[in-house]
């Protein structure tokens, strides 16, 4: 398995933080993504016609979106089934939190490239973005905390937790911080302390 | 400008712009010391750089340079060159430049960090340092020609380089020679009697942003230059972290708000140089 | 019956049980940034959230026993002295006198953390005459407001809302009986009708007290002709000029399932609350979330 890779890219930090959850061995291709931009140049635009990193390459499957990734990683080397049940129920809530990650979240990533990588962004648009999806966040864990249930999408963690929480906790990167949103704050502490966690530049293990 | 810089900080030259990297236009765009200030190529790649507070032409009009694969410049008159660093036309060694990250941070603060050996256990951990080999061993601060130089440091590290294969005893060197520029010679994994030369070159934006470069001058016949970047960029990243949440933003100067011990001598001596010489910019005096 | 800000207070931190033992969490109270953590063993401290060694914010760090450990450079501080007891770099160095973090006078109650930046803090807020108050008051959420700590203070002084019992199901309409301008002047005192969303012929009236306590803390006493009776408590957080923050809490005896259903009912009204205030220009009345 190989993963077209950026060791600042928050979105293709998701999927190692996924492959070292179900504890699989993989490949990565170091992209040069900042400052080189690689990945707009017609040799990668042939793997991602959009661009974008991730993308990943199982034997003959070749997958772009970070999203997608974890479905398709959840649902074929999962054993244990529990970071994608198949239920209808929960596979549609999970559906709902993985578009949630894959769009009002990345506000945050906007703010970050803009802050750190002097991308021509709206920062200041994108932080009230990203509050305001962090609210959101916020409030349904605080919800759904009332009757115990500690996870995006269920009782167990799930690829939706996986998907949310890079954006989520690289927020401060972009001038984002995380004061105002207890819940999310209790949430990213519980992802850190899961076993096989591991860490990437702007999100530190708990020591 | 929104605050008087002083003479030190005013006529130094500053990287402001890779040699290669260019925007719309053949233009780029940036600040320096609070002021916006324009890099424009012409067909021949030579470079003119334009101050953009002020409308008359001669007096917008600001030096140029190339060096170490950056674009410099100045507001002030510079009384030399741009420091030189001979490592970086040496046989065998690959050079990286690598475009700017911005940290909003004093430019001090970043500088002194890059001199600092005790935070690598803590935040490049399994890298530059782990627990429990955190000590740091005596070392020697001296000023050569109004530039500091550290010597004599030693540190245990997991992964000192892309390269290295397995934990090292690593020696460092470490020279000031700008107050916004250091650079680091650090023992080579491939070949043990060899140096690594490291160098942060900052640009203050304000006094309390700053974008940084960083270039590089290794042996390393292994690497693709992508993986070097990425290891370059996860330590240069965790720094960042700790850049952005250091408090106050701008570097107290007055020896009175941050406590220090031995092992702070080069920050210590660091702080007391650019307060010898009349620095204040992105300093406060706490 | 005025709230008052000032510093000589104790004010509504954090919620308990957001910090957990081995947890570290920060916020603003006036501007002051400040951490919160507990000792493994559980024990609370409240510091200034910077490290007297090169000023990084302590709320990135981790704690391990009895020490908050700096992410930094790694300096250790026991809990009890804020006293800087170990150097990784310097392992036989005692740690300096002058490497002491500036703690603050904090303690628990009622599932809050209380902290007061002076020594000298007037009284501690008191809520024993809900009965055995540990039991009977219970926590909601903290919930944050972009507006003035001033007025959010007062516009919830005379905020009006459904007890739980109350059906706020979409289309429920609340219709105020006392007068707009007496229910200003009193502060709190009101009277109300509520008729439910799902049921336009159910009305409940309600009948409602506010009273401030400890200058920052409003308590909202209820009755219903329903028999729900209880009391609303908001403790307010002053961050800065710009945000409030409102600690929600609720007291009553409910059963263990009624509790998960008080605590939705009211987490619904907060967020409604949290809306009309940064929303007033869009609304007619004074505070009524569900006008
Ligand atoms: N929907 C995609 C978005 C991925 C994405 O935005 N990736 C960034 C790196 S973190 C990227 O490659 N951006 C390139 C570009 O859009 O220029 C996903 O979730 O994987
Ligand atoms: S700044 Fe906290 S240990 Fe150095
Ligand atoms: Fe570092």
């Amino acid at each position: 398995m190989k993963l077209y890779d950026y060791i600042l890219s928050g979105n293709c930090y998701k999927i190692r933080l996924f492959l070292s959850f179900l504890d699989i061995n993989y490949e990565t291709v170091p992209v040069d993504y900042y400052p080189g931009r690689e990945h707009r140049f017609p040799d990668f635009l042939e793997i991602n016609p959009l661009g974008q990193l991730p993308v990943l390459v199982d034997d003959e499957v070749k997958l772009r979106d970070a999203q997608a990734i974890l479905i398709y990683l959840a649902s074929k080397y999962d054993t244990s089934g529990r970071w994608y049940p198949r239920n209808p129920e929960a596979m549609g809530k999970i559906a709902m939190w993985l578009s949630f990650a894959g769009t009002e979240i990345m506000n945050s990533s906007n703010a970050r490239l803009h802050d750190m990588l002097a991308y021509d962004l709206d920062a200041d648009k994108a932080r009230a973005n990203a509050h305001a999806a962090f609210r959101i966040l916020d409030d349904h864990l605080v919800e759904v905390g009332f009757a115990g249930q500690e996870w995006i999408a269920g009782t167990q963690p799930s690829i939706a937790d996986v998907a949310c929480f890079p954006y989520v906790a690289l927020s401060r990167d972009g001038g984002i911080e995380h004061d105002d949103y207890p819940a999310i704050q209790s949430w990213l502490t519980r992802i850190q302390s899961l076993p096989r966690f591991i860490d990437m530049p702007g999100i530190h293990f708990m020591k | 400008m929104s605050k008087i810089v002083d003479p030190f900080t005013l006529n130094q030259w500053y990287a402001v712009r890779t040699e290669n990297k260019n925007g719309p236009d053949r233009t780029h765009r940036t600040r320096l010391l609070g002021v916006d200030i324009i890099c424009q190529d012409d067909e021949n790649g030579q470079v003119s750089i334009r101050r953009l507070d002020r409308t008359e032409s001669q007096d917008s009009e600001l030096p140029s340079r190339k060096r170490y694969g950056l674009v410099w410049t100045s507001l002030g008159m510079p009384e030399s060159g741009i420091f030189e660093m001979p490592e970086t036309e040496e046989e065998g060694r690959r050079h990286f430049v690598w475009d700017a990250v911005t940290v909003k941070t004093s430019g001090l603060r970043a500088i002194e960090n890059f001199l600092d050996l005790a935070h690598f256990p803590y935040v490049h951990s399994g890298i530059l340092g782990e627990e429990p080999l955190t000590e740091v061993t005596d070392y020697q601060v001296e000023r050569i020609n109004n530039e500091i130089w550290v010597k004599d440091c030693s540190f245990h590290q997991p992964k000192a380089a892309a390269i290295a294969e397995e934990g090292i005893h690593v020696n460092y060197i470490y020279r000031v020679p700008h107050p916004f520029v250091s650079i680091l010679y650090k023992t080579c994994p491939l070949f043990p009697e060899k140096f690594d030369v490291i160098a942060l070159m900052v640009l203050p934006r304000e006094e309390d942003v700053c974008d940084i470069y960083t270039t590089a001058s290794l042996f390393d016949n292994v690497n693709t230059d992508v993986e070097i970047l990425h290891f370059q960029q996860k330590i240069f990243l965790q720094d960042r972290l700790i850049l952005e949440n250091q408090v106050p933003k701008l570097l107290p100067l007055g020896g009175r708000s941050e406590v220090s011990v031995r092992a702070d001598a080069a920050s210590i001596a660091y702080r007391r140089w650019l307060l010898d010489n009349g620095l204040s910019y992105g300093a406060c005096t706490g | 019956m005025s709230i008052n800000f000032n510093k000589y207070h104790w004010f509504a931190f954090y919620a308990s049980q957001q910090i957990m033992p081995a947890e570290i969490r920060a916020r603003s109270m006036w501007n002051t940034d400040i951490a919160v953590w507990r000792e493994e063993n559980g024990s609370i401290h409240a510091w200034k959230n910077r490290c007297p060694h090169r000023g990084m914010r302590l709320s990135y760090g981790f704690i391990r026993g009895s020490q908050l450990v700096c992410l930094y450079h790694g300096w250790n501080y026991e809990g009890a002295t804020a006293q800087c007891s170990y150097i990784p770099a310097q392992p036989n160095l005692k740690g300096p006198k002058t490497a002491c973090v500036r703690d603050f006078a904090c303690f628990e109650k009622h599932g809050l953390v209380w902290i007061s930046t002076v020594a000298e803090a007037e009284k501690e807020p008191d809520f024993s005459d809900f009965g055995e108050a540990e039991q009977t008051i219970h926590f909601c959420r903290s919930i944050f407001v972009n507006e003035s700590p001033g007025l959010v203070g007062e516009i919830l002084k005379t905020s009006i809302f459904i007890p739980y019992g109350n059906d706020l199901a979409d289309g429920a309409k609340l219709k105020i009986e006392t007068s707009q301008a007496e229910h200003h002047q009193t502060g709190a005192n009101y009277q109300a009708i509520w008729q439910s969303g799902r049921d336009k012929k159910k009305k409940t009236e309600l009948t409602c007290q506010t009273e401030v306590r400890n200058n920052a803390i409003l308590v909202n006493h209820y009755k219903d002709d329903q028999g729900n009776e209880g009391s609303l408590i908001f403790a307010l957080l002053p961050i800065d000029d710009k945000k409030t923050g409102v600690h929600v809490l609720f007291s009553g005896d409910f059963s263990s399932q009624s509790l998960t259903s008080a605590k939705r009912h009211y987490a619904k009204w907060a967020k409604r609350m949290r809306w009309s205030i940064e929303n007033r220009n869009l609304q007619t009345d004074s505070f009524n979330p569900w006008i």
